[in-house]
């Protein structure tokens, strides 16, 4: 009985499974898909600090006072910022000025604005940042300096709260769907610069299984994992942390992740 | 665990034209066979395909850290399983937010035939659906199977068992009736 379930089951999946996918058209969509890929990549090497600029570069600040933290968000841009320059510590707008609150939070499940691919920078680390994925930049100080919260960039596949919970993003998990990446990019001072902690690069890679469910302090919410790594990439320390929205996915959402980080370039150091 | 993405290891970047040729080898050598064995686990020709050139975007993209470019076609076969699992995930979510469901098994069709057999498989949880797809049609091996899906071997065949235990009640059910 179980030989011939077996057999009819063979047979059964065979036939189902008999037919012809257009081929040629399938071909012909990849080849398209990647001429704009290499496309993209040209005209990302070629564009200067100026273009950065015209193309679109923008950023928010959060908070009127210069001296500790500002927060410099994807979305709802209200002034434009050269690449090769530091962040500003004023705001830019009156709209802007006076307001010390955190953007309000979007619910979780909020749709993520579609856009396009954006070119962002700051603090001498740029990312292309593809499209539908939100990011912003939070000005603190670095993890050694002690006292203040650190200085981190935090993009996702996903729409962020931006929530000043925390330079790791523990305010942002919450709203991770399954297919989503978030990628927290936390700056450490110079002193952390080569030391044998941060002895690796950038761009080693990730390997799936290395990511866990308990690599969290205050602990994730089920279902996802999370990876931390500590590099130094020109003469620049910086900590890398990673969750992913399911662990169970971890083989297809680590390529998304390693995309984006190879997209990734960190200017000297001062 | 067959990795090609390593933690202590860093991947030589292939030169673009080697990608390519690569991954257009790949492509012809896989494409269709993929598309099939999504296929089988979707119930949809449509997003099968769709999956399928999702992989090898993916596979594209990130080429230059693929460590044994000879194994990639093992690689590309789990992103499509992986792919495919996440949709099945994703259309029972939306399904029990909407009240609605993508492609249903057909449960009213004759589980003693070649049909209603495929559509009793469409009908088991997505890593039940995952594995007896691989095990049967693919003729992969237990640790093959465990390989593509991330798991065990004995996670594989404890699910292949009570798989074919659900099969099999349809089969006889059928069978008696």
């Amino acid at each position: 009985m179980t030989e011939d379930l077996d057999q009819r089951l063979r047979a059964a999946l065979r036939r189902a499974a008999d037919f012809d996918p257009d081929v040629a058209a399938a071909r012909e969509r990849l080849e398209g898909l990647r001429r704009a890929r290499r496309s993209r990549r040209i005209a990302l090497t070629t564009t200067t600090v100026v273009a950065l600029a015209t193309l679109g570069l923008v950023i928010r600040m959060q908070g009127g006072d210069t001296d500790s933290v500002g927060l410099v968000a994807g979305q709802e841009p209200t002034s434009t910022m050269a690449a090769s320059s530091t962040v500003p510590t004023t705001s830019t707008s009156s709209a802007e000025a006076g307001s010390d609150a955190a953007p309000a939070q979007p619910p979780c499940g909020a749709p993520t604005a579609a856009g396009m691919e954006r070119v962002i920078s700051a603090h001498g680390v740029s990312a292309v940042v593809p499209a539908g994925w939100d990011w912003y930049f939070f000005e603190g100080g670095p993890v050694d300096d002690g006292g203040r919260l650190a200085s981190h960039l935090h993009v996702g596949s996903f729409e962020l709260r931006k929530t000043e919970g925390g330079s790791l993003g523990e305010g942002e998990w919450q709203c991770m769907g399954d297919d989503d990446v978030f990628v927290a990019l936390i700056f450490f001072g110079p002193d952390s610069a080569g030391t044998p902690l941060f002895a690796h690069s950038l761009r080693q890679e990730l390997d799936p299984d290395m990511f866990s469910p308990r690599a969290s302090p205050g602990g994730l919410p089920p279902g996802q994992s999370a990876i931390q790594a500590f590099f130094t990439e020109n003469g620049r320390a910086f900590m890398l942390y990673v969750v992913l929205g399911s662990h169970e996915d971890r083989h297809t959402l680590v390529p998304r992740v390693e995309a984006f980080l190879a997209g990734i370039t960190i200017a000297p150091g001062p | 665990m067959e990795a090609l993405w390593s933690g202590d290891k860093v991947a030589q970047p292939v030169a673009g034209d080697d990608r390519n040729t690569h991954v257009a080898h790949l492509f012809n050598q896989n494409y269709s066979g993929l598309c099939r064995l999504a296929y089988l686990i979707v119930g949809d020709r449509t997003q099968a395909e769709e999956l399928v050139m999702d992989a090898f975007v993916r596979t594209l993209s990130s080429w230059a850290t693929v460590r044994d470019p000879e194994r990639a076609d093992a690689y590309l076969r789990r992103v499509v399983v992986n792919l495919c699992r996440s949709r099945l995930r994703r259309r029972h979510r939306e399904g029990r937010q909407r009240n609605l469901a993508g492609p249903q098994p057909d449960t009213s069709a004759d589980p003693g035939d070649d049909v209603g057999l495929w559509q009793a498989v469409l009908a088991l949880p997505a890593a039940q659906r995952c594995i007896v797809v691989l095990y049967y049609y693919e003729d992969r091996s237990i640790a093959e199977v465990a390989t593509t899906m991330g798991c065990a071997d004995g996670t594989v065949k404890s699910q292949l068992a009570k798989a074919r235990s659900t099969l099999a009640r349809r089969f006889n059910e059928e069978g008696d009736g």
